[in-house]
């Protein structure tokens, strides 16, 4: 299943707890990942 | 969900999770529920929008909401508004290599969340694809 979310997605960075910014899209460039998409933390 | 992250690794998946709280909030969230999973800050929410989770006042008044708030709280969490977009939902996509999306799940409301089974489901479903594709990804290259 491809869609427009998969494009919005493929530039979204992230911000690592350390302050680290990850493209989101490379961490399923090698593997399925299941993406938890959490309403808070705590 | 992170309860099985074991068996979704035995299936070649990672699992991964996005808040809307501050990159500081995603490090308490890791350090209070022993996450060992990757756990990532999305302030801007550009992930829930790019993915179309569901956002709206009705959905987040229910007394669940009041009880967690209540409980982060009594963990002391310096929580001076909300450690993400309160009116913010969740839910859980599984995304393969090339830009696939094998499982689409949008809390309706707080505290809405997949069958663990279903998810588990859904990935094994999946997961041989990836796998071959891996296998013959790794062969070129080394060859």
């Amino acid at each position: 299943m491809k869609s427009q979310h998969m494009s919005a997605l493929a530039t979204v960075e992230v911000i690592a707890p350390d302050g680290e910014a990850v493209r989101l899209a490379d961490l399923w460039s090698e593997q399925p990942v299941v993406l938890s998409l959490l309403r808070h933390f705590g | 969900m992170s309860a099985i992250r074991p068996e979704l690794q035995n299936l070649g998946a990672e699992l991964v999770f996005v808040g809307s709280g501050s990159p500081e909030q995603a490090g308490w969230f890791v350090e209070d529920y022993d996450i060992e999973a990757p756990v990532y800050s999305d302030e801007p929410l550009a992930v829930y929008r790019a993915l179309d989770a569901r956002r709206g006042l009705l959905s987040s008044i229910e007394p669940r909401v009041l009880l967690r708030s209540l409980r982060a709280i009594r963990r002391g969490f310096r929580q001076t508004t909300t450690q993400g977009v309160a009116m913010q939902q969740g839910g859980v996509w599984i995304l393969l290599p090339g830009h696939e999306m094998a499982f689409v799940y949008r809390s309706k409301y707080a505290g809405d969340h997949p069958s663990p089974g279903d998810v588990l489901d859904a990935l094994e479903s999946v997961t041989q694809a990836p796998r071959v594709a891996a296998a013959r990804l790794a062969t070129s290259v080394s060859g």
